[in-house]
């Protein structure tokens, strides 16, 4: 095996590890994202609704939710800091 | 301690509540959660204590020419780092004692709404959101006159012992309580006297904070045409946005900040084509007058206004900007390290007469900067809301003590933007209209009367200057806005753009305090008007109605009045209105931040004897805030200097109104000095029913402490501890320990596990 012919596999062995290091990094952000803004909101409503009322209480559909959690924040305002 | 496999036992103390024997343990036995001081740990630290040092070093002693930023940053957060592993640490084994066997409240209470077990990292995110706005970048810029070295040990220092403390301990007993709001926690605590003061303080403060951050609005956008067209862009830009997620598609949060910030940049690009078009100068170059009645009615629009098409949109695009530009400007300040010229210690730290804020260093220094080192309003925020969010006790204190820390560094970067910028330009950027007389020939010559040593102002650095960044002019702009803006953007076009780019990166943070503020504005007023619809209501049961609209209706103008009022007093001001004002806004922060320290002592002291030799902890903090607030209200009730003490300006100008006078100092009409003498009273009469309210606080807390210590202790009003049946980590990462005991309860059957809002 000559020098060259060694080194080649390593790089793209490096290069993939890489990618999937940006993979996963970009995976993390991306989580945190959705958390942080709350898309998963209505995922998360849902997991609470099969986990306490079973299938025997339909949940709420997600336009519902949404209106439902508005009309919350209409009625018990949080401040937000200076 | 004996080393266990992970949770093999519970650790007998006799207050946890009964473990569910089929469950895996809910909290890491003690002897996991000790520290195991392995040679690599002990080299860790001891390198973050060497460099944090000799940063230290450097900024405090070592006086060359000039200090480069990047010292403040190491210090900042090798102290940060220290304070966080060390001294949070004995405020959770002395005085918080948390035990993670017990349900918090997210999770006995679960309802996939308010109470939602949430993850440790995520609420970290929601709770500094919150938290953090216009706040901590606007004092730190006003203490910079007095040099680097003050606001910087007292930003750094006072996080530690006394913001996040507070921060930390009022999430943290809030939370033992189910969320209570610290309004009712200091009834529950501190009877009907302490908590009615604590109440209406809260109300007075809200008021006085919204007045003067819309003052700083005011500041930064007066005859900016750029400035006026790109914030009132955000106006339609959340109503669209608003409407996407009402009608459009609903929940996609995300996607459509990021669509709103698209159109945030758009808006800033367009602003400057707009200002330099005949018709854009004529239609969006406002006097502040005009743009304080906008604001004024803006707010008491949006706050009538449902939630989702307005506040919400503009809420999520707040909580997306601050992330995005925190992280922005501190990779800047890294990889620009500029050099700061501006001493250590001004000609103004040792007198009272600055031109920026006047009076001494201490104790105005530390009503200047309050957000940032110790702010009273974080402890609105730390009960209520996040406290209904913890899933594990454990995380209250990365959650709160290190929330706090992450404004603080906020605050470090503001005043690092601030003192990067030259000092000629600083002070004629910062003192008010009435010295410099709004000119640039009379800027130029009231800066160099300051004989400020190394700096010499000609009018053509204030011309270019205001040209580089797309505006009229730049004296006497303010508020701190707008010289953070020129910071940010003296740092930022280093790394981007050059000075082409200056006017965008300007008016880019304009734009980003200007919405902090506005959300501010329009949040602040809501929970105002909240407040104010509940103690009308104990009178006329129908104001606690909230969806009856006459009800809303008149207690939101009312608010929006009160608030209003304070803010056309402070615009219209001939003293400079900011320079006046901005001590009100430090004083009620602070003062809140007693009464919240105040409640938590008497929180503790009642938990038993075996807290008494750890009082000092809030006792050290609760002293030196009840001291600066005191002495501050004292200085600006009693000095008979009138750049100092209201009364003594209030009665210099009755004096010459009286003795027919028709100007006097820098009010050129008898107007003017009526407007003196009118605002000097407001203020007057605010700083008197503050020191009052902090002085009842105080005593009320001392009596009920006394009592407890003596007793032995008092009557708690902690929820019954109910057993968790969940696990978590408690920091950002997690240990192998940690690690090893989540894999066990994720081995469960899907059915016994907990649900979570982790996906």
């Amino acid at each position: 095996m000559t020098a060259t012919e060694s080194r080649r596999p390593a790089r793209t062995l490096s290069v993939r590890a890489g990618a999937a290091v940006l993979g996963r990094a970009g995976r993390a952000v991306t989580w945190y994202m959705r958390e942080l803004m709350g898309d998963t909101a209505y995922r998360t409503y849902l997991d609470h609704h099969a986990a306490t009322h079973g299938a025997d209480v339909a949940p709420m559909t997600e336009r519902e939710f949404w209106r439902g959690r508005m009309d919350e924040q209409d009625q018990n305002p949080g401040a937000r800091c200076c | 301690m004996t080393s266990q496999p992970p949770g093999s036992t519970v650790e007998a103390r006799p207050d946890g509540p009964e473990p569910d024997p089929a469950l895996p343990p809910t909290e890491l036995p003690a002897a996991e959660r000790e520290t195991r001081w392995t040679l690599p740990k002990i080299l860790v630290w001891a390198a973050i204590a060497l460099l944090g040092g000799i940063s230290w070093t450097m900024i405090a002693i070592v006086r060359g020419e000039t200090v480069n930023a990047l010292w403040f940053v190491f210090a900042a957060v090798c102290t940060y780092l220290i304070g966080y592993r060390f001294y949070s640490k004995v405020i959770e084994r002395y005085i918080t004692r948390p035990d993670d066997r017990r349900a918090t409240p997210a999770e006995v209470r679960a309802d996939g709404k308010d109470y939602v077990p949430t993850d440790r990292r995520v609420l970290y995110g929601h709770h500094f959101a919150a938290i953090a706005g216009a706040g901590p970048l606007v004092g730190p810029v006003l203490a910079a006159q007095m040099g680097y070295l003050p606001g910087t040990i007292w930003i750094i220092v006072g996080v530690l012992l006394a913001g996040a403390v507070q921060d930390y301990l009022v999430l943290f007993f809030s939370m033992r309580r189910g969320g209570r709001t610290i309004g009712q926690m200091a009834r529950d605590e501190l009877g009907r006297v302490g908590g009615t003061a604590a109440i209406l303080a809260s109300l007075l403060i809200m008021l006085i904070i919204i007045a003067i951050l819309a003052l700083v609005v005011v500041n930064a956008l007066g005859e900016s045409p750029w400035g006026v067209f790109s914030v009132a862009m955000t106006i339609p830009i959340a109503l669209f946005m608003g409407v996407y997620l009402r009608y459009l598609r609903p929940g996609k949060i995300s996607e459509v900040s990021i669509i709103g910030f698209v159109l945030l940049m758009a808006a800033i690009i367009a602003g400057g084509w707009v200002a330099e078009t005949p018709w854009g100068i004529e239609l969006f170059t406002l006097d502040r007058t005009t743009i304080a009645w906008g604001i004024i009615i803006y707010g008491f629009v949006a706050a009538i206004l449902p939630v989702w098409l307005l506040l919400a949109p503009r809420d999520y695009l707040s909580t997306f900007m601050k992330i995005g530009v925190i992280v922005m400007l501190a990779g800047a300040v890294v990889l620009v390290r500029p050099e700061i010229s501006v001493p250590a210690l001004s000609e103004f730290a040792g007198g009272e007469l600055g031109p920026v804020v006047s009076g001494t260093l201490f104790p105005f220094l530390f009503v200047t900067i309050a957000c940032g080192a110790l702010s009273g309003f974080h402890a609105l925020i730390a009960s209520g809301t996040t406290p209904k969010l913890i899933e594990k006790e454990r995380q209250t204190r990365f959650i709160g003590y290190g929330g706090m820390l992450m404004e603080s560094f906020v605050a470090i970067m503001a005043l690092v933007a601030a003192l990067s910028l030259d000092r000629g330009i600083y002070f004629a950027m910062n003192s008010s209209g009435a010295a410099t007389g709004g000119t640039v020939e009379g800027a130029v010559a009231f800066v160099n009367s300051l004989g400020l040593m190394g700096v010499n102002l000609t009018p053509d650095m204030l011309t270019s200057t205001a040209a580089a960044v797309g505006e009229e002019s730049i004296v006497s702009r303010t508020g701190g806005a707008p010289t953070l803006a020129l910071g940010i953007a003296n740092i930022m076009q280093q790394l981007f753009g050059g000075a082409a780019l200056a006017g965008f990166w300007y008016h880019f943070a304009i734009m980003f305090e200007a919405l902090f503020i506005l959300t501010a504005v329009d949040a602040g007023t809501r929970v105002a008007r909240f407040m104010l619809q509940d103690s009308i209501g104990n009178v006329l049961p129908r104001f606690k109605d909230t969806g009856w609209r006459p009800g809303v209706w008149i207690t939101t103008a009312l608010m929006v009045a009160g608030w209003g009022w304070i803010l056309i007093l402070g615009v219209t001001d001939p003293l400079g209105g900011i320079n006046t004002f901005f001590p009100l806004f430090g004083i009620a922060n602070q003062l809140l931040a007693v009464i919240a320290l105040a409640v938590v002592l008497a929180i503790v002291a009642k938990r038993g004897p075996g807290y008494v030799r750890w009082l000092w902890i809030i006792g050290v903090p609760l002293a030196f805030a009840a001291v600066v607030t005191i002495t501050a209200s004292a200085f600006k009730i009693f000095s008979p200097v009138p750049q100092v003490g209201y009364w003594a300006n209030h009665f210099a100008f009755r004096g010459a109104l009286e003795a027919g006078e028709t100007s006097f100092g820098t009010a050129p009409t008898v107007e003017a000095m009526e407007a003196v003498v009118r605002n000097t009273m407001v203020q007057g009469i605010l700083s008197i029913v503050f020191v009052t309210l902090a002085i009842i606080v105080v005593i009320t807390s001392l009596i009920v402490t006394v009592r407890a210590i003596r007793a032995g202790g008092g009557e708690s009003h902690e929820d019954a501890p109910v057993a968790s049946r969940r696990y978590a980590p408690e920091g950002f990462f997690a240990t192998r320990a940690e690690r090893e005991l989540e894999r066990r309860w994720a081995q469960l059957p899907a059915a016994t596990r907990p649900s979570s809002a982790r996906h």
